[in-house]
């Protein structure tokens, strides 16, 4: 894999187009699922990849073989997804604290138009209440927490990718928890 | 470790035997109780978050979005700092690096270039005026410095602008600058007699004149 990365590489630097398609190919999955953890949403996460695959292909000329290639590509990812983030923030304005309250937000005054549970649909019902839940916690807490459950990686590894000491990484993954039970309590249908 | 802390710990590490007392005692709280069965829930659920796939055009559709070939020749290589923290360091001349990586060869340049318009303006101006080492006994007309015979000087004589005549004796080096320096028959220059009369000579005499 890492022969044929650098032999694609190499191609793509002397003007080959296609030889970079099949390195999208064998990285897009790996782009996606990065984007997908920072920005929790589908759509704008394919987004995010594909803007990484363009900055990577204008910027091939500064790729220094001496790396790895896929920390090069995964680097350039994590900064895209981010910059998208930060960009968002305020239209996030409904989960927003209201002044003056202690922990109430927007989303509280809403109507609560979920069907009401009849047990066959309550499983599936509550994975989406989950995505809901995910979306409303901090980018702190969730990112930690996504890569913990969707990539299977431990504290340790977890620390390494985000920066942050294994001890900051558990405390954040436990209150990440904690806050989606909170989030959860607060409904019917979860006991 | 809140109470709450430990019932996740629990989850995430299982339960040794030793432990399994102390997490029987933690759950006969009822509160407790309702906290763990909401915790086993959510890492369920959380480890049941579906995987999301990416669509199935998605590579026609990056390599339709590429910017064509020589619009990527035309881009300047830039540095991978750049790419870090999105902090944006405009790329170093070739040149900029070449002289940072010189600067021994940089000083004697500017060394050299300094010292030769120093010396060669001096050069220029000792045309125009006559200027000489004062010394007791020595005659000075218009273009022309004599040590008459009997006079001796006791150090080096040096005329700028002007002939230099020495019909006595001078203990020391006697130079004419821009001009001709004469040594009469009964004259004695215990040094050297020099006439300098060409830019290399004088710029030579220069350094000479430093050590």
């Amino acid at each position: 894999m890492e022969r044929l990365t650098t032999r694609l590489v190499d191609e793509v630097k002397t003007g080959n187009h296609d030889s970079f398609a099949e390195l999208v190919e064998l990285y897009k999955d790996g782009v996606f699922a990065i984007a997908y953890k920072v920005l929790y949403d589908r759509g704008e996460a394919e987004d995010a990849a594909q803007e990484a695959f363009i900055r990577a292909y204008t910027r091939i000329h500064t790729y220094d073989s001496q790396y790895k290639f896929k920390t090069w590509l995964y680097r350039i990812t994590t900064n895209v997804a981010i910059d998208r983030l930060r960009k968002r923030k305020p239209e996030y304005s409904m989960d927003a604290e209201i002044a003056g309250t202690e922990g109430l937000t927007f989303q509280d005054h809403l109507p609560d138009n979920t069907p009401q549970p009849d047990d066959q649909v309550v499983h599936r019902e509550i994975r989406s209440e989950m995505h809901e839940a995910i979306k409303q916690l901090p980018d702190k807490y969730r990112i930690p927490l996504l890569l913990k459950y969707m990539d299977d990686l431990s504290l340790k590894e977890i620390s390494v990718m985000t920066d942050m000491p294994v001890a900051t990484v558990k405390t954040r993954i436990f209150r990440g928890r904690e806050m989606l039970k909170t989030i959860f309590q607060n409904r019917e249908g979860f006991n | 470790m809140t109470p709450e802390e430990k019932l996740q710990q629990y989850l995430e590490d299982g339960v040794l035997p030793e432990e399994s007392e102390e997490l029987r005692q933690l759950l006969e709280d009822e509160k407790l109780y309702r906290a763990y069965l909401q915790y086993e829930r959510i890492d369920a659920e959380l480890k049941a978050l579906p995987r999301p796939k990416l669509s199935a055009d998605f590579t026609s559709r990056v390599m339709a979005s590429l910017p064509d070939q020589q619009t990527v020749k035309n881009v300047e290589p830039i540095s991978n700092a750049h790419t870090r923290r999105g902090k944006i360091t405009p790329p170093r001349s070739r040149q900029m690096v070449w002289l940072q990586k010189h600067p021994a060869l940089i000083a004697a340049v500017l060394f050299f270039s300094l010292m030769s318009s120093a010396t060669l303006g001096l050069w220029n101006s000792s045309t125009e005026t006559m200027t000489y080492t004062k010394a007791p006994g020595i005659i000075v007309t218009d273009n022309e410095v004599v040590v008459p015979a009997g006079v001796t000087v006791d150090r080096d004589l040096t005329v700028q602008g002007g002939n230099l005549r020495v019909e006595g004796t001078v203990k020391g080096n006697a130079t004419a600058v821009h001009g001709r320096a004469y040594l009469a028959s009964a004259g004695e220059v215990t040094g050297d007699l020099e006439q300098i009369d060409q830019i290399f000579e004088w710029v030579w005499y220069s350094i000479k004149q430093l050590f």
